[in-house]
């Protein structure tokens, strides 16, 4: 697996994005922000491909988008999770969730390198 | 209900402007994100510079999404619009499903109205838009002499050295040959060619070879290809008869080759006469034999070099034509013909008229559609007034109506394929030489998609005026006409009062041309042909040269067979003639004593050779001295017989009688003119007379002659001994074209009386479909008026007069529609020209009639509502508004 840490993440980026959907729908910003707080702003993602995979992720059905008031009153796009985007997100998480075990235990076997 | 479709929630936030959208969508994160870094404590520019560190380049990202958006944006409405239109569609379905009658009829008008249209177009796609059979018809060209006359042999050797117009030139004749040995003897139809002709038309043999060019030559071997069907026929499709010999008029001719059936098969001058061959035979002319300038009997056919344009040839044979006068001496003028011109000729005005027709048949139906169309619209007003209350947009209103025509235009389409497909049967079945190539005619690919085509057409025509004018309606108005909302106003009678009219002036155009065709039609059955058709019946004899080498046996053969038929019971005369008439046969110049005439401008005449009673048989008057008897023999003075127009163009003011001539066709010496007879048309019907010129048999002998036997009893009932006395004579000559001079004047009628009887056809059409709308308008009228006459009966007007004043609408109506279809007819006329006979295309008489038939039409349709409005319950009238 030639997967450098970065592309891993771009790579589930969308993931992400549906489990930040996951609880209430977001605007953009909104995404990012609890990205941001749940990670201790560890993964910073750049804010500006959030929008596109958000397209794709509307494309494929995961989320749809209506434009609503945010919390300061502004016009802003709001993002929801669709019944297919949870469907997609628990089979994605679980998997996911294997694959990265999986690298724990081959790191944490002796010797440590950690 | 239904499962909303996915991208219907799109729907709710696109807005008109995707590119603000996206700018809205990224200004607001990357405000968000500064004001957030702002509350952490960064100075205001820091802020701003570490939001967009952590966003990225914002342009590209904007650039991204808007490109995106616009493509989501474009399919969605691509797919939101099929799914309108499949709406519309299931909406325009139920709608029509739920008024049976209205769709009925309105379907049934179309299919009629695309019906006839298509079928003519498929007539007319044969004859004139297909291209000719034969591989680059567009070079090849008849050439003829001036008044598309044949050419003799030693005009076609002079021809064909003009080289620097034709690539290539032959020379064919269309004619019959005795089949013996094999069966019954049958008298086949044969077209001898040149090798050139063969190759010009293209023809790839089933088995065997075509001509070759030594084969023209004479001398050479008597050589035949056989049509396929013959080959079945009369040799069971055996293969091995190629290179067997069959016997052709008492010779053996050498099968070459089989030509596969197919439109090639034939030559030009038979493709007109939508005629089959039976067999190609060698040219084998002997340039000795055939010196004669006079004897012209070669169809032409060249194919012009390549590059050559039609006008330049021509130009080019003018030279070459000079050069000839000048060696040669004689006028040598050609005219070159487009193939598809010889093919089609007199059929075209015709088709072009026939085509006119039938598209006006097409608009009266449209016409009649849209009137329909446009009492239901005001019926549906309120419908529509409400829907359009409820937010529909007005292109969506239109496009629902627009699709309601169409799909009645698709049904009546589907309908219109029925009627023509039948129509090309009946076309077929009723006139197959009428017109040429019409056995070509059929309903394929591209008749189908030209129905097809028609009919979205008419949909458009006949939907789009009403649909415009009902999508307009304003709703407070017809809300607050209440219940008896509808009304029309105004505007919408005068409309429906244009579409009345406009159907009318076409009827009146088509009455015109249907009346005018009649009247030819009876113009040409009263001509004087100059002889009386009635009980007599003709059949053509040839004598094989080998059995009758002599002029002694050849007369002593035609003399016993007319004695015998004579002697038959119910044959009340029996005579031979060596044409019969109104189908053309030999002409040329002849001589005058004691006249010179400079060469080339002969007198000239038709040229019949004719034995004892041919007069008498067909009842030709006889006007001056006397005719042939049996003592008009070889050895007697010779003597001939002229008709009526050679006395009057030839010897004006004096008798012919006495006077001498030069018949000059196989004939020494001079003939003393002892008769004159009346004129017969020996062209056509509509052709007068020429002068013409009669020999004895006996005293110019043939080795062919048609037998005309006139009949006490039916003269179909004569033939069979007819045959006997034939077979009795000689066991192996067939009797050929057996019809009688009836069928043979039918025959010349057949394409007029087609024409005819399909503007008839459509006239009738047309005037039913006009005397339905007109009754619609004028029933409609009366229920719009029915409150005012209520009144004005109860206010004592008498029934009569509510009835006047009913039927003066529609009279009013009428006289309009007259009117300008008077105009119309007035310019149409000049298509019909070269269809009339005897009649001017503004002929006052049939113009009348029909104004007449018209008017009265229109009268009885008027009449029924007139008596409804009469008979109206004023009382009841005004209680129940």
């Amino acid at each position: 697996m030639g997967r450098e840490p970065g592309d891993l993440l771009q790579g589930t980026l969308g993931l992400l994005i549906l489990k930040a959907l996951a609880a209430e729908e977001r605007h953009g910003y909104g995404i990012v922000r609890w990205i941001q707080d749940v990670t201790g702003d560890v993964v910073q993602i750049e804010e500006g491909s959030l929008y596109p995979a958000l397209r794709r992720l509307e494309d494929r059905a995961f989320v749809e988008s209506r434009w609503g008031l945010s919390e300061n009153n502004r016009r802003a796009r709001f993002y929801a999770i669709t019944r297919e985007g949870r469907q997609h997100l628990h089979a994605d998480a679980s998997s996911w969730m294997r694959f990265a075990r999986a690298v724990i235990c081959v790191l944490e076997a002796e010797p440590s390198v950690v | 209900m239904q499962e909303q479709p996915r991208w219907r929630r799109y729907l709710r936030f696109w807005g008109p402007d995707i590119a603000a959208d996206v700018d809205d969508e990224l200004r607001f994160h990357l405000e968000m994100r500064e004001r957030d870094f702002l509350a952490a404590g960064l100075p205001p520019a820091a802020a701003r510079e570490e939001a967009l560190a952590r966003f990225g380049d914002p342009d590209k990202v904007a650039r991204w999404l808007r490109a995106h958006d616009t493509r989501k944006l474009r399919r969605f409405k691509r797919t939101q619009a099929m799914s309108d239109l499949l709406q519309d569609i299931r909406y325009g379905l139920r709608r029509l499903w739920k008024a049976p009658g209205f769709t009925l009829a309105v379907v049934l008008v179309l299919a009629l109205g695309i019906g006839a249209t298509t079928a003519i177009f498929s007539v007319i796609d044969a004859a004139l838009l297909r291209p000719l059979p034969y591989p680059e018809a567009e070079r090849l060209v008849a050439v003829y002499a001036p008044g598309q006359n044949p050419f003799s042999f030693p005009q076609y050797l002079d021809w064909k050295r003009d080289t620097e117009v034709f690539a290539d030139l032959g020379v064919y004749w269309r004619t019959t040959y005795a089949l013996t040995g094999a069966g019954e003897p049958e008298m086949l139809q044969v077209g001898r060619m040149s090798a050139s002709v063969a190759r010009m038309l293209g023809v790839v043999p089933r088995v065997g070879r075509l001509f070759t060019p030594a084969e023209d030559l004479p001398g050479t071997e008597r050589v035949v290809m056989l049509s396929e069907a013959l080959w079945r026929r009369r040799f069971g499709g055996d293969p091995r008869i190629l290179g067997r010999a069959i016997t052709l008029g008492e010779q053996p001719y050498t099968v070459i080759g089989i030509i596969p059936p197919g439109r090639r098969s034939t030559v030009p001058t038979a493709l007109a006469a939508a005629q089959e061959l039976d067999l190609w035979m060698n040219l084998r002319l002997d340039a000795k034999k055939n010196a004669t300038r006079d004897l012209q009997f070669l169809d032409m056919l060249g194919r012009l070099r390549p590059g050559l344009g039609l006008a330049q040839a021509a130009e080019r044979t003018v030279s070459f034509a000079r050069g000839l006068k000048e060696a040669v001496g004689t006028d040598q003028d050609v005219t070159l013909l487009p193939l598809e011109r010889l093919v089609i000729g007199t059929a075209r005005p015709l088709l072009i008229a026939l085509a006119g027709a039938v598209a006006m048949v097409l608009l009266i139906a449209c016409t009649n559609v849209a009137n329909l169309l446009l009492a239901r619209a005001a019926v549906r007003r309120r419908e529509i007034a409400i829907r359009a209350a409820l937010g529909a947009a007005r292109g969506r209103l239109v496009r629902q109506l627009l699709v309601e025509s169409l799909l009645l235009a698709l049904l009546g389409g589907g309908a219109g394929m029925l009627v023509a497909w039948a129509g090309v049967a009946g076309l077929r079945a009723l006139g197959p030489n009428s017109v040429p190539r019409l056995a070509e005619a059929t309903v394929d690919a591209k008749i189908l998609g030209f129905a097809l085509a028609l009919s979205l057409l008419t949909g458009l025509l006949f939907g789009l005026l009403p649909a415009l004018r009902a999508s307009r309606t304003d709703l407070a108005e017809v809300m607050k006409e209440g219940t008896r909302g509808t009304a029309g106003g105004p505007a919408r009678e005068r409309l429906r009062g244009t579409l009345i009219v406009a159907e009318v002036a076409l009827s009146f155009a088509l009455l015109i041309g249907a009346g005018l065709l009649l009247r030819s039609l009876d113009r040409l059955l009263a001509v004087d042909k100059g002889f009386d058709a009635e009980r007599v019946i003709s059949s053509y004899l040839l004598l094989p040269s080998s059995r009758y080498p002599q002029a002694q046996q050849q007369s002593a053969f035609l003399r016993e067979l007319r004695e015998r038929a004579q002697a038959l019971p119910g044959v009340q005369t029996a005579a031979l003639v060596s044409d019969i008439p109104l189908g053309g046969g030999a002409n040329g110049g002849f001589g005058i004593a004691g006249r010179e005439y400079p060469r080339g401008k002969d007198p000239f005449a038709e040229k019949r050779i004719a034995s004892p009673g041919y007069f008498e048989a067909l009842r030709i008057p006889v006007l001056a001295g006397r005719v042939f008897t049996e003592r008009d023999i070889t050895g007697a003075p010779p003597v001939v017989v002229v008709n009526q127009a050679l006395a009057r163009r030839y010897f004006p003011g004096e008798s012919p009688l006495g006077k001498r001539v030069d018949f000059r066709w196989d004939t020494s010496g001079m003939q003393e003119i002892v008769g004159v007879v009346g004129d017969v048309r020996e062209q056509a019907l509509h052709q007068p007379a020429r002068p013409a010129i009669y020999i004895p048999y006996a005293q110019r002998p043939a080795d062919w002659a048609y037998l005309v036997v006139r009949t006490t009893g039916d003269p179909h009932g004569i033939v069979p001994s007819l045959r006997r006395v034939v077979a009795a004579l000689d066991r192996n000559m067939p009797v050929a074209d057996v019809r009688t001079l009836e069928d043979v004047v039918a025959a010349g009628l057949a394409a007029r009386r087609l024409g005819m009887a399909l503007f008839g056809v459509f006239s009738v059409l047309s005037l039913v479909l006009a005397a339905l709308g007109l009754y619609a308008v004028i029933s409609y009228m009366v229920v719009q008026r029915r409150q005012e006459i209520g009144i004005r009966m109860a206010l004592g007007a008498q029934a009569r007069q509510v009835m006047r004043s009913v039927l003066g609408q529609g009279l009013a109506l009428i006289a309009v529609g007259v009117l300008c279809g008077a105009l119309a007819a007035l310019w149409l006329g000049r298509f019909l020209a070269g269809l009339v006979f005897g009649v001017g295309t503004t002929d006052p008489i049939t113009f009348a009639s029909v104004a007449l038939l018209l008017a009265v039409t229109a009268l009885v349709a008027s009449m029924v509502p007139a008596l409804r409005a009469a008979r109206l319950d004023p009382a009841s009238v005004l209680r129940s508004e």
